[in-house]
Order: C-alpha cells, then structure tokens, then sequence
C-alpha cells in the first residue's frame, strides 16, 4: 500500500514538473483524479452547490498558479485538500454560520466503550440517518476531519498538515468528534 | 478508529451532488486562460523593465554630458555635407520613391497575411 502510494507519489511529482516546464496540458491528470473529492469537501462546508463549484475551480487555479511552490513534502492531494479547505474557510468567514454547541460535562460523561460498539454496527437506518443529520451539525473543522479521514482515507499526519494542526491535536479532535455525534444522536 | 463503520456509511451514504458534466473542460479552460495572463504579464513586465532601463541609461549619460563635461555638444557633433543632387538623379528619384513604397506595402501585406493565418492555425 505504501509502495503504491510513493510511486503515485512519484508519478505526480513528475507530471508537476513537467506541468512547470510547459505541458499545461497535463494538469487535467489532477483535476480529472480530485476535481470530485475536492468538490465533496467543499459542498459540505459551504452547503450550497453552486458556491461549492465555483470554490471547487478557484482551489485548482490557486493550486495551479502555486504549483511551483509545491515542495513535494506531503502528497499532492494532501495539499489540494489544504488550499480547498482554507479558500472554502475563507468563503463561510463572509457569511455567518452557526452551529450547536454540546454541553461538554456531557461528551466527558460518554464511555469509550459505548462509542466503540455504537459506531461499530451500521445496519440499522434508523440510527444511520440520524448520524447523518449529526454530521450536517458539526463546525467546519469537524466536518473536514472526518471526511477526509473516513472517506478520503487521509492518515492523521495528512490531516495536520490540511488542517494546520500538530499530530496529537488531530487525534483528540478526531475522539472528540466522536464523542459529540454520539452526544448529538442521543439527546 | 477506522472502524467506525456506521460513520462511513453515513457519510458515504449523504447525497453529495455531483459536479457539472463540462467541469473538467471548463476548468482546463480557465487553466489555459491563466497561462495566456502570465505570459501577457511577463511580457509586459519584461517591456516596462526594458523602456525603464534605457529611459534611465539616457537620463544618466545626459547627466554625465551636463555635469562633467563642460563643452558645447554642438560644436562636437559632425556637421552634415550640403548635398546637391543632379539634374540626372533628380529624374529617377520618383521612381526609387515608387519601389521603396511598393517594398514596404509588400512587406506589411507579408506580415498582415503571415499572421492572419497563425491565428486560424492556432484556433
């Protein structure tokens, strides 16, 4: 899995150079391979489809106009996910958004264990669709987490680079995220 | 962690519109585009660094010529002949006048054409 991940690695790192020395062209390779996964971050954090596209265009014209400042020290994709999440922050920072807040003695109060059985079992859908609308509640920055680390498969140092975080911030946000969907599903 | 199965499901399952059919195209679009506004940039930059350079070379040489030289410029420059032209060369002056002209409206109409057809090459 990880060979596989440096040759991709390597790969884009060539195809980025190659962009840079003229072949415009082939930056359609990053914008067919996460034109998707970014316009998924993206639509959840400003909610309307629309913005969402036009935030989806404005990252990859960022990330293609910086492409030389690409150093090659984290994954290409970690780095389009960083510039969509900031360009996306900055387009919610314009209009006000609010979100519920969780009493936080009650997330204290929830035992590890409960939450490991409780998100462990996705057959009932009852249940599934009130995790989704717990999720639409979540600010930002939770949402981002858990996006990019259950769908995008984003390991947590991945995450602290997106998100501008250390190692240790990423994993108490993440059992913390945890801790309020359960609080917001069972209250 | 990565078990959280039924967290995966709901956000797997969270209808997530998906992008508009031409967005790939009209993305690589809008990269060409910005590719065109660097290399007007560029260009541009490069004629003002260019216009600037010699605008300030000229300001320094007359500079120098007022400041530390202390002669009359015109006396230094080299007078030009008194030309007398013959009664001969006077008669084929209109016709030189011809071709000088007719060279030049070939030259332009080269170019005009020349770039005429670069543009239906590169649409």
């Amino acid at each position: 899995m990880r060979l596989i991940q440096y040759m991709n690695n390597q790969d884009e790192l060539n195809y980025i150079e190659r962009i840079l020395a003229g072949e415009t062209n082939l930056y359609s390779y990053f914008v067919n391979s996460y034109s998707n996964s970014i316009y998924s971050l993206i639509v959840r954090i400003v909610l309307t489809n629309e913005d969402a596209e036009e935030l989806t265009q404005d990252s990859f014209l960022k990330a293609f106009k910086k492409l030389d400042t690409f150093n090659g020290d984290c994954s290409f994709s970690t780095w389009l996910f960083r510039i969509a999440y900031n360009t996306a922050i900055s387009a919610t920072r314009k209009r006000k958004m609010e979100f519920p807040m969780v009493d936080e003695a009650m997330m204290e109060s929830v035992p590890d264990e409960a939450i490991e059985t409780f998100f462990d079992q996705d057959e009932n859908e009852i249940r599934l669709q009130k995790l989704e609308e717990a999720i639409t509640k979540l600010n930002v920055e939770e949402k981002t987490l858990i996006t990019l680390f259950y769908t995008e498969d984003k390991s947590v140092a991945e995450l602290a680079k997106v998100l501008d975080l250390t190692n240790e911030n990423v994993k108490v946000k993440l059992y913390r995220v945890r801790k309020k969907l359960y609080v917001l599903m069972t209250k | 962690m990565n078990n959280d199965k039924a967290i995966i499901k709901a956000l797997q399952s969270t209808e997530s519109p998906r992008l508009s059919a031409d967005f790939n195209s009209r993305m690589m679009a809008e990269v060409y585009r910005a590719v065109e506004r660097k290399k007007k940039r560029a260009y541009i930059l490069s004629l003002c660094l260019v216009s600037g350079v010699s605008l300030a070379l000229i300001g320094m040489a007359v500079y120098v010529f007022y400041t530390y030289f202390s002669f009359d410029l015109s006396i230094q420059l080299p007078r030009f002949p008194k030309m007398e032209f013959s009664a001969e060369s006077k008669s084929i002056s209109g016709f030189s006048i011809y071709i000088a002209a007719l060279s030049l409206i070939l030259i332009g109409l080269d170019h005009y054409l020349r770039h005429k057809w670069m543009m239906r090459k590169n649409k």
